[in-house]
């Protein structure tokens, strides 16, 4: 029995909340909750995610909640796609065969709002121009928390997190500042004074080799030790910190010495 | 007798079931998740409403407002990072934000409002939001052909029709001497 008990989930909260999802499910409908995945011309992703959440690291099962295969049995149906133009019967249909009370969860940035296919003339552009939608899970293709997280939150079990945001600008002058790497090259005094055109082409060379992530994050090394710095000598000598920061990586090594090239170019070209 | 080797294996593995929502799930670092506005440092320019494939951030001009407003909808939302990738000013982050779920369209949306510029001729609004004007002037002084921009500079605060009319009496100017 000890090694049974091993296996079961430690958790007790978890058991708390399946109980709860137990009772507010079985209160209405006496059973598990009935699942039905209506594929609407989606492109799969969302159908892998959802099957992920039904694997063992995810489990949705253990809400006791259960996939069906016929909308007749379905309490909620787990809509994917965008509704193409041929699935909007089916799908009006599937809708109307799902006894009462039942829910409707939207999965995927194409059941939200047509995803990348909103405006194309063979779709419809999101469930809800087809049937009412009770909740909406962005994503594409959703994390599978993401998708357990929407299953719970359409049974009121979880709160929902997100919230609409409004800014409304009053001040002008006041509220506006700028952010890195932009704003160093306003803030600090350098070597060489960074121009506006020096900035642009350390950004594009970095971004050309590294790409929009790291890229962005090397000029604002780059940038840092720009200010340290008093002469091109010195630049040279520091900028091998950068190298030994980001693990000795070769790329970064040859990235910095353009950069290097592109500082002492444009320091030419003022004396 | 194959289930004994299957429980044997895993009580050795023990429960490989993440407890959420017990526990927070930790996404990877570099997961992209919701897109966050940082308001405060956005001029309202629109690069990332033209790069958005999913075209679901959305920059327009309010005359009647006078303001330039730019909104969000996450439910279209693909998390390519292109926003990012654009942004002149890094105002837009990918951020690791991934349990989006709402209950209506409404909570998936994002508004901000930048005030509208004045045009330097008519008075009337202008085009771009008096940030990116401010942005464009700030830029243009740490340039390195800043003197020859000057005669453009004036252009910046100028309407679009304000603009085009300076430019025809211009160019009349020019060929009728
Ligand atoms: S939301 Fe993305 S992953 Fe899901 S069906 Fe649409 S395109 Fe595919
Ligand atoms: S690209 Fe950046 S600054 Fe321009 S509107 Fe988008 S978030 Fe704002
Ligand atoms: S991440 Fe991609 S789809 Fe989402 S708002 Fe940014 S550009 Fe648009």
């Amino acid at each position: 029995m000890a090694i049974l008990a091993k296996m079961l989930p430690q958790s007790t909260s978890v058991e708390k909340l399946g109980e709860e999802v137990k009772r507010r499910i079985f209160g209405t409908l006496k059973r598990s909750l009935y699942v039905l995945r209506v594929d609407t011309g989606s492109c799969n992703g969302c159908e892998i995610e959802i099957f992920a959440a039904l694997s063992p690291l995810y489990d949705v099962e253990r809400f006791g909640i259960r996939l069906v295969i016929s909308p007749r049995h379905a309490d909620a149906l787990l809509v994917t796609g965008p509704v193409t133009r041929q699935y909007r019967a089916v799908l009006e249909r599937v809708y109307r065969m799902t006894p009462d009370p039942k829910v409707v969860i939207a999965i995927g940035a194409c059941a939200c709002g047509g995803g990348v296919w909103y405006n194309s003339f063979a779709v419809e552009g999101g469930i809800d121009q087809v049937i009412p939608v009770d909740v909406y899970v962005p994503g594409c293709p959703p994390h599978p928390v993401a998708i357990l997280q929407g299953i719970l939150v359409a049974l009121d079990v979880l709160k929902q997190k997100i919230e609409k945001v409004s800014y409304r600008e009053e001040k002008p002058e006041e509220e506006w500042k700028l952010r890195p790497p932009l704003a160093l090259l306003f803030e600090r005094e350098t070597l060489v004074k960074i121009s506006w055109e020096l900035y642009r082409d350390i950004m594009r060379t970095a971004r050309k080799y590294l790409g929009y992530l790291y890229g962005v994050q090397l000029v604002k090394d780059y940038f840092a030790l720009l200010s340290e710095v008093r002469t091109l000598g010195e630049l040279r000598e520091a900028s091998k910190k950068i190298v030994e920061a980001w693990n000795r990586d070769p790329r970064i090594a040859q990235v910095v010495e353009e950069l290097n090239k592109l500082v002492e170019k444009h320091f030419a070209q003022k004396h | 007798m194959a289930f004994i080797k299957l429980i044997e294996h895993s009580s050795r593995r023990g429960v490989a079931t993440h407890p959420y929502p017990e526990k927070p799930f930790e996404v990877d670092e570099l997961y992209r998740g919701k897109p966050v506005l940082d308001a405060s440092a956005c001029i309202g320019c629109g690069a990332c409403a033209n790069a958005c494939p999913a075209e679901t951030i959305k920059v327009e001009t309010d005359y009647g407002k006078g303001v330039r407003r730019w909104t969000i909808y996450y439910g279209r939302c693909i998390f390519c990072a292109r926003c990012q990738e654009v942004c002149p000013v890094n105002a837009i982050e990918l951020s690791r934000e991934f349990e989006l779920a709402a209950k209506n369209r409404e909570d998936l949306t994002v508004v901000a409002e930048f005030k509208l510029g004045s045009c330097a001729k008519c008075k009337g609004y202008l085009d771009v939001s008096i940030r990116h004007v401010e942005l464009a002037q700030k830029l243009l002084e740490r340039s390195e052909i800043a003197n020859i921009m000057q005669e453009l500079a004036r252009y910046m605060v100028m309407c679009l029709k304000c603009k085009r009319s300076f430019f025809v009496e211009k160019l009349g100017e020019a060929t009728r001497g």
